[in-house]
């Protein structure tokens, strides 16, 4: 490792100066670290966004965008970890570089450790020295333990940082620019009709997001590398070992200077016969800066010298040999009290137990929360648009409480309006058939069904349908619905049936 | 006070009799007639005349906001010649006193008693121009009227004849030396009209029509002739009220006035009354689109009139210059519309 190379200054410091030390970082290589970053996450963020367009989820693209951050957060580390000890890397060395890193880590860290708030500290651990299993374990472990909580704290830092820009970025634009000078679909989105272009609303939303991200993210990824830095630092006595670098070349050069002078003092004198030409002292060659070196990567897997430098490492005792327990003493609890024998206390494993509860539970949480999605998204996909009143907050105090109102529309709609006319439940059976018959004719807009939309914003819809005959069989429907909903005017069996003819058989395919 | 119908000393007028409904095909021809003789006089501005239409056929009363000089006199009178009814004009002023209004008891030495003197009021259609120019104690003198049909003068009742309908007008731009509607006065209004400013076409088509062979620019209501009497319009009043309502649009109504009184930047939001003038009103929208039932679309389509002189708004909302009908837009958005 060629420590003499570094261009930071090492030195043991507290956190916060270490988070200071990663700002100052990522201000000297600012260029390239955000030319990298939106090289690699622009496109990435672009899909996402074009992906919860097209699906008319407004919300997946902001979703999407957080869940895939830990994915982009490789591009800054890259940068920096090559400008501390080389020169920083240009946007395309850095795309092409991330081939060269573990993808291990990365898949973890957008997945089940996706919460995870050491992020910014575990991240340089796991791609620059590439540890894995228990030795990983043990080696985070020696890491995180006195910086854990600040490594908390920059992130939750860094996520209301986040929250600022994002809200000072809409409020600025609601609250600054006059309304007559925004374009309309600005204006539309956040105006208050945003139910009416939810693709538009969660475009720019995911678009402002991703900008709060770009900006603050780097500096998330640059103080935990300079957290990493700084634990390191303290480990390995990076600033010690420096030190004696530097007064060891102070030596050689003084050496030199004092080897020349001898030599002069020797040439003055009359040797001819030593008058032959002396060769010339080989040169030192240079020393190369590896970051392979520095921070122990292999640079390819025939490259042994990490694995024999880590189990070297994974021996000494100073990683994890240092332990600090805790046990709860009673207070008086004798006179002659007798010395503390540790892990007898009956308080022995309470904290453990604790952190492995709340652990376990959030955990749960977690994976209840990524099942609860799952589910979500199958039920979306089986049905093109939710029934609007299920969305809704108000929900109507039906006088028809005898027959139970289905939530979600059955599969087989046509099936269960038919049975509901049979069984003389008439007006249950029209609306089940109006309802879809608006959800049929949102689908077929590609609108979202909104939940005020009344008879004749259906009839509206349906005029914009191309196909005639559909066009036609939805105002029946509607006009059906009104006429036996408001007037008490029902049709006979055989239009009801007409009504029905050429229904799909399964709710959501087209008629 | 300007008093355009005389009102001599009479004695109280008996309760009007049971009115018997009118057939609704009838219903739509008197409707189509009355319409053709207003438009003869009130050129253009036709949503403001269904609007007015719409309290005329609910029993309702109006008010009208709109600068001067748009109409609102001609309207009223137009739709009293075309009703065939008494028509009766109060300028509200700073001066106006209560009994201006409503009428008084007067001395009459001859006869040594105390004679009743009706007041304006007693009309079948009452201009009350330039309302908020009179102070609150006058403004409450037609509190009575309005909601009761009836006025107390020395501790007699005379009810007003029917069909009975103030049509009163305000200007929303001198606001200086005015004294705002009380919440009280307001909520006794059935539809709030907003009149602007005519189109192109229709203030072309009036200035050609009102000067075409005429020295002076007055108001004529001369062309309209009388399409329906005061029993007719009673009858057409009846059959609007027995018009069918079914129970999920009552419930569509209620919970939009409800939501009035939940949505925030609304201090004050509509009482039961804006429920009961929903439903009122949706059934004179059904009869004026030729139906015999109410659907939530007429429910919908009469809100912000029913409702936008029903809000007080807080002042954050007042400072971002949101109306009531802003407010009213985003809350039907919001208010689902009944489907079961």
């Amino acid at each position: 490792m060629e420590l003499e190379r570094i261009t930071v200054a090492l030195r043991p410091r507290t956190a916060r100066e270490a988070v200071d030390l990663g700002a100052a970082m990522l201000r000297a290589h600012a260029r390239t670290v955000w030319s990298a970053w939106f090289a690699f996450s622009l496109p990435v963020a672009a899909l996402c966004i074009a992906l919860g367009w097209l699906l008319h989820w407004p919300w997946l693209a902001t979703l999407l965008i957080w869940w895939l951050l830990p994915l982009f957060d490789r591009v800054p580390l890259y940068v920096l970890s090559r400008a501390v000890f080389e020169r920083a890397p240009r946007w395309r060395e850095t795309l092409r570089g991330q081939r060269q890193w573990r993808w291990g880590g990365t898949i973890a860290s957008i997945t089940w450790r996706r919460i995870d708030s050491h992020r910014a500290l575990r991240l340089p651990m796991e791609l620059l020295e590439g540890l894995a299993g228990k030795q990983r374990g043990e080696r985070w472990r020696v890491l995180r333990r006195p910086i854990g909580t600040e490594a908390s704290s920059l992130a939750f830092g860094c996520l209301e940082l986040v929250l600022v820009i994002f809200l000072g970025l809409f409020l600025s634009v609601v609250l600054f620019i006059p309304a007559e000078l925004m374009p309309d679909w600005v204006r539309g989105s956040v105006g208050g009709v945003a139910r009416r272009t939810p693709e538009v609303t969660g475009a720019l939303i995911a678009g402002v997001a991703y900008l709060a991200w770009s900006a603050i993210e780097p500096l998330h990824v640059a103080a935990g590398f300079a957290l990493y830095l700084n634990r390191r630092t303290q480990l390995e006595a990076w600033d010690v070992d420096l030190a004696f670098r530097r007064l060891r070349d102070r030596w050689l050069a003084a050496g030199r200077a004092a080897a020349v002078l001898l030599l002069a003092l020797v040439c003055a004198c009359p040797h001819g016969a030593w008058a032959q030409k002396v060769a010339a002292p080989k040169k030192e060659e240079a020393p190369v800066t590896r970051i392979e070196d520095a921070f122990a990567v292999p640079a390819s897997n025939s490259d042994k010298r990490f694995a024999t430098a880590a189990a070297e490492a994974f021996r000494d005792p100073r990683f994890g040999g240092a332990h600090k327990d805790h046990t709860w003493v009673p207070r008086n609890w004798s006179w002659n009290p007798k010395p503390v024998q540790l892990g007898r206390s009956p308080f022995e494993g309470f904290g453990n137990v604790l952190a492995i509860g709340v652990k376990g539970l959030l955990t749960l949480l977690l994976i209840g929360l990524i099942v609860a999605i799952g589910v979500y998204v199958i039920r979306r996909a089986r049905m093109p648009v939710i029934a609007a009143h299920t969305r809704g907050d108000a929900k109507l105090d039906t006088h028809l409480e005898t027959i139970e109102v289905q939530e979600v529309l059955p599969d087989d709609l046509a099936g269960a309006t038919h049975r509901l006319w049979s069984g003389g439940h008439r007006r249950e059976a029209l609306a089940l058939l109006y309802r879809g018959c608006v959800e049929q004719v949102a689908a077929a807009l590609q609108l979202p069904v909104e939940q005020d939309a009344t008879e004749a914003d259906c009839l509206r819809s349906a005029r914009r349908l191309g196909d005639t005959q559909r066009r036609q069989r939805a105002e029946a429907i509607v006009r059906a619905w009104q006429y036996a909903a408001y007037a008490d005017r029902y049709p006979r069996d055989e239009d009801f049936a007409r009504l029905l003819d050429g229904w799909p058989a399964r709710h959501g395919s087209a008629a | 006070m300007t008093t355009e119908s005389p009102s001599p000393a009479l004695a109280p007028e008996p309760p009007a009799a049971a009115v018997s409904a009118l057939p609704f095909d009838q219903l739509m021809a008197r409707i189509a007639s009355l319409r053709e003789q207003v438009a003869r006089a009130f050129i253009g501005q036709e949503q403001v005349f269904d609007e007015v239409l719409l309290a005329l056929l609910a029993g309702g009363h109006v008010l009208i906001e709109g600068v001067p000089g748009l109409g609102k006199t001609l309207l009223v009178r137009a739709l009293a010649a075309a009703v065939s009814c008494s028509f009766g004009r109060v300028q509200f002023t700073p001066d106006l006193m209560p009994t201006d209004v409503t009428g008084h008891a007067i001395y009459d030495p001859k006869a040594e008693r105390f004679q009743i003197r009706r007041g304006p009021v007693f009309a079948n259609l009452l201009l009350a121009d330039e309302i908020n120019r009179a102070p609150a104690k006058t403004q409450a003198a037609l509190l009575e009227c309005m909601q009761e049909g009836q006025v107390t003068i020395e501790g007699r009742r005379f009810p007003l004849p029917a069909p009975f309908m103030v049509v009163a007008t305000q200007n929303p731009i001198e606001q200086e030396g005015t004294y705002p509607l009380p919440e009280a006065q307001l909520d006794r209004f059935l539809i709030k009209v907003l009149i602007d400013y005519p189109t192109l076409d229709d203030e072309k088509r009036m200035v050609d029509e009102v000067l075409s062979g005429r020295v002076a620019a007055d108001l004529d209501v001369s062309r309209v002739n009388p399409v329906l009497s005061q029993p007719e319009l009673l009858a057409l009043q009846q059959g609007v009220a027995e018009l069918r309502v079914d129970a999920a649009v009552i419930d569509y109504a209620v919970r939009i006035a409800r939501a009035t009184r939940e949505w925030p930047g609304v201090l004050g939001g509509a009482g039961p009354r804006g429920g009961l003038a929903l439903v009122r009103l949706a059934r004179a929208q059904a009869v004026l689109d030729g139906r015999d039932f109410v659907t939530p679309d007429d429910v919908r389509a009469v809100a912000l009139p029913a409702l936008r002189h029903r809000l007080l708004l807080a002042p954050e909302a007042l400072i971002e210059r949101q109306r009531p009908d802003d407010v009213l837009k985003a809350l039907l958005h919001k208010v689902a519309a009944p489907r079961q």
